[in-house]
């Protein structure tokens, strides 16, 4: 059984924990981060661990998901659980695919690829239409015109394959359901903070005249229960700073990526994600010389404190779907590992003493 | 050691017992009320003040998916407090029973999440039927003992305390063709009318003995001409027990299409004729509000009014919600109406124990109102004042024009915010301070100002424990999540369960939530 480590010397859970909480008491301004692949129970347990360290929390949906929470916050939001989209006689695969079997090929359902330079839709999709990167905007916008029933005049259309965008435009606003697909986690280089406004624009236009949802694709084992986790507790869905005043939202100003470029944290509390693959080199660069607590069920090289736990799959807990449907998360197996949330309440605890 | 508490001296108004201000101690051990301690228990000195049984909030939206979309909607915070905030700004208040109204099969396990979290109150909500396949398939087949045993495992399933009806029939009809189908309309595809399922799930709740009858929002919620729509509806219950939510929104005259009147004159009559219906008022105050509701058409509609944000979102299987911020103002012809239209209600009220204390929260304006909503109703000077504020045209034909004099007495508030909704949820243990009672207490110095006095009570027990002082938090306790178990025939499982193998992404078992799912997360 993998043991928790301080200074990599294997070390008891409370010892261990008990270093943790000194470590993180002393700092300055900590960062708890992560929640991505952990359940609702150790996502509470993070929240309170940061509110009793008058912490900043954050998770990677501050950079991947930043578009998305802002065209919500700006716009809205017209959803679908996954289980309505048999209904669909039409999906738009916009630079994504799907993991909904709804949107598999079946008669019935007219299934488009919009492919984006390098990003493409499902190879099996009926129909396709090629972007190029800097046409993925004015194609949205140019896509509600016609849907509104206006026209492009041709400085606005300049390259865009107006036809078949006029095409499409015909086929959202006629259908009796249609569901656009889009990456709402995209990597970093397809991270254009227009594009989630112009999506949800573009599905409210057309639901004017039939029934369109956006589907946004997620990664990770939990983002949905993170964000709604902080909500609930919070009142925001990342990025939070708890002060004497309670919450404060800082979108951007507490992301993660921001605070470890700036170097405006000095003791760092990992849970249920691996960093590296959510900051850019310089914010991992950062993190590596600032001293760290992991939680987790693989050893992270030079953290401070080690805190060994279960896997995310072999935790029982509850999960939110991508869709937003909270389910209860059974693993075949249990581990001997204590849950994150365990470990989560024992520094609690000990920050709390 | 059991823990005590005398609250010696303070007038006490406890309607369930016929006390009117009388001045009596409330001996308090263990979490209830007793009838004597012995004479070296504390005591808390209430000599100058008014004591109640904590309030209790019958028709609120507080918890689970809708409202945590709300939430994001509005990160700025206008209306919409988080979780932990609920708790503590009702308990600040003196309310320590909280109800959801509205909460989806497919929501219930996030909503007991929420639940989970909400600190100091007691809670509990009611689980939504009546546009889902479900309940609309075991109609289809004709039988009413089906949809009695699917509203049994539902509520079992998402341990809720009672049903919730949303615009039956309505959503179904709109989610499939933006249909708003009348009273004997077949919805489109089947054979089901809106009547047969309101009548059966009413039939049902009884039969099942809930301990709150069907909790019901009629069809054409906010619309021109829909008080001949709820007038209908009680005719169609023939005498079966209802509750009517936020009846405020439901009693509008006016053509079809057209500016909505007040006909509150008339649904008040209707409620003195009908002692099987009850109802909460639903009362529109000015300033911020977020309307959220499972009906989805008015959030398409509010969209449509307010061109603001709106969160649309749909539920496989059964109906969906609508989030959408919004502002009631003085000025505004409508919303004077809608203002007048709850006070109308309240003041011609045949029957205080029957008509009850509700904002719809957030829909109406946010729960924090209730003080000012009680001033409202008792200081006839200081309504009279709000009254010239707002668009005279909002007033015209309503009762308010007429000066109605009535000013509400503390005995009436607490009937209206204590005794009679505790009564209305068959809560045994609640809205009273008798023997037995759950020792939930508030205590309020009296001011002149009386929105004043109820925004800050001097006290506040939940289960005997002095949780609140001068408004601010003492001890955060952690209430109970208040459920009923009606039985149900287990053979109904498989016919869910071929619905779900038709057409639905999760299986039986997703629905339910275990009893581990449930109390005080930490
Ligand atoms: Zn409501």
């Amino acid at each position: 059984m993998r043991r928790s480590t301080v200074d990599g010397q294997p070390s008891e859970l409370d010892a261990a924990v008990a270093v943790a909480a000194g470590l993180l008491r002393a700092a300055r301004q900590p960062l708890v981060y992560g929640l991505l692949d952990s359940t609702v129970e150790a996502q509470r347990a993070a929240v309170a661990v940061a509110r009793r360290l008058g912490a900043i929390l954050d998770t990677p949906a501050s950079a991947s998901h930043a578009g998305s929470f802002r065209a919500f916050e700006r716009l809205g939001a017209a959803l679908a659980s996954r289980g309505e989209y048999r209904h669909a006689e039409l999906a738009v695969f916009w630079a994504c695919g799907s993991d909904a079997s709804e949107l598999a090929p079946r008669p019935g359902l007219a299934r488009v690829s919009v492919d984006v330079g390098s990003a493409r839709g499902p190879a099996d999709a009926d129909t396709r239409l090629a972007l190029e990167p800097d046409q993925e905007i004015p194609a949205l916008l140019a896509l509600r015109a016609f849907a509104r029933g206006r026209r492009v005049d041709a400085a606005q259309a300049g390259s865009l394959p107006v036809e078949a965008l006029r095409s499409l435009a015909r086929r959202l606003v006629s259908c009796g359901y249609g569901v656009v697909v889009c990456d709402a986690d995209p990597a970093p280089a397809r991270r254009d903070a227009c594009r989630a406004d112009a999506l949800t624009a573009l599905v409210r236009e057309c639901h004017r005249k039939s029934r369109v949802r956006l589907s946004g694709l997620r990664r990770g084992s939990n983002p949905v229960g993170a964000e709604n986790v902080l909500t609930w507790l919070t009142g925001f869905p990342a990025s939070v700073r708890f002060g004497a005043d309670g919450p404060r939202y800082g979108p951007g100003e507490f992301a993660a990526e921001t605070l470890l470029q700036r170097g405006d944290v000095d003791a760092v509390l990992l849970v249920g994600v691996e960093p590296e693959a959510h900051l850019s080199n310089e914010a991992a660069a950062q993190l590596a010389r600032v001293p760290c607590v992991a939680l987790g069920a693989v050893e992270r090289e030079g953290a401070r404190v080690f805190l060994a736990t279960s896997a995310f799959g072999a935790t029982a807990g509850r999960v939110f779907r991508g869709d937003g449907v909270a389910l209860r998360h059974a693993p075949p197996q249990s581990s001997d590992h204590p849950s994150e949330a365990t470990v989560l309440a024992r520094l609690a605890e000990a920050l709390a003493s | 050691m059991s823990e005590r508490l005398r609250i010696t001296g303070g007038r006490v108004y406890d309607p369930r017992h016929a006390i009117d201000g009388a001045i009596r101690d409330i001996c308090i051990e263990d979490g209830r009320v007793v009838a004597a301690l012995p004479g070296d228990a504390p005591t808390l000195d209430a000599a100058g003040l008014v004591v109640m049984p904590g309030a209790v909030d019958i028709h609120s939206h507080v918890a689970g998916p809708k409202v945590n979309l709300a939430r994001r909607l509005e990160p700025e915070r206008r209306t919409v407090p988080t979780v932990p905030d609920t708790g503590r700004l009702y308990t600040l208040l003196g309310y320590t029973t909280v109800f959801d109204a509205a909460v989806p099969l497919l929501g219930a396990r996030h909503a007991h999440l929420e639940l989970q979290d909400t600190p100091l109150v007691d809670k509990g909500f009611y689980v939504l039927l009546g546009n889902d396949e479900f309940v609309l398939a075991a109609l289809e087949d004709g039988s009413d003992d089906a949809v009695r045993d699917v509203l049994g495992w539902a509520v079992r399933a998402s341990r809720a305390y009672g049903v919730k009806v949303v615009n039956p029939g309505g959503g179904a009809a709109w989610k499939a063709a933006r249909g708003t189908p009348g009273l004997d309309d077949a919805l489109p595809g089947r054979r089901v009318t809106p009547r047969r399922i309101l009548t059966a799930l009413a039939r049902a709740a009884d039969a099942l003995a809930l301990p709150h009858p069907m909790h019901l929002h009629c069809s054409n919620l906010g619309l021109a001409g829909n008080a001949t729509t709820t007038l209908d509806t009680i005719a169609a219950l023939e005498g079966r027990r209802v509750h009517l939510a936020h009846l405020q929104f439901h009693v509008y005259g006016g053509e079809p299409g057209g500016r909505p009147t007040s006909r509150a004159r008339e649904l008040s009559a209707a409620l003195a004729a009908h002692a099987n219906v009850s109802a909460d008022v639903g009362q529109v105050m000015f300033g911020p509000a977020t309307t959220m509701t499972a009906d989805a058409r008015v959030g398409e509609m509010l969209h449509d009014l307010t061109g603001r944000k709106w969160v649309d979102a749909d539920l496989e299987l059964e109906g969906g919600c609508g989030v959408v911020p919004y502002e009631y103002r003085e000025r505004n012809v409508v919303h004077a109406m809608q203002w007048a239209a709850g006070l109308e209600l309240l003041l011609l009220s045949p029957d205080p124990w029957r008509l009850v204390l509700s904002t719809d929260h957030p829909n109406g304006g946010t729960f924090l109102s209730y003080p000012r909503l009680l001033r409202l109703l008792m200081d006839r000077a200081y309504r009279d004042e709000q009254i010239a504020r707002v668009h005279p045209q909002g007033l015209e034909g309503t009762a308010l024009r007429d000066g109605l004099a009535r000013e509400y007495s503390l005995y009436e508030v607490a009937i209206v915010t204590r005794a009679a909704p505790a009564r209305l949820l068959g809560l045994e243990h609640k809205g009273h301070l008798g023997v037995g009672a759950d020792a939930d207490v508030a205590l309020y110095a009296p001011d002149a100002n009386l929105e004043t006095m109820f925004t800050t009570p001097r006290h506040v027990l939940k289960a005997g424990r002095r949780v609140a002082e001068d408004g601010a938090i003492r001890e955060e306790t952690w209430g109970r999540t208040l459920q009923a178990t009606p039985p149900f025939d287990p053979a109904v499982e498989r016919a869910l369960g071929r619905v779900l193998a038709e057409a639905g992404s999760l299986s039986l078992e997703d629905y339910v939530v275990g009893a581990d799912e449930i109390g005080a997360a930490r």
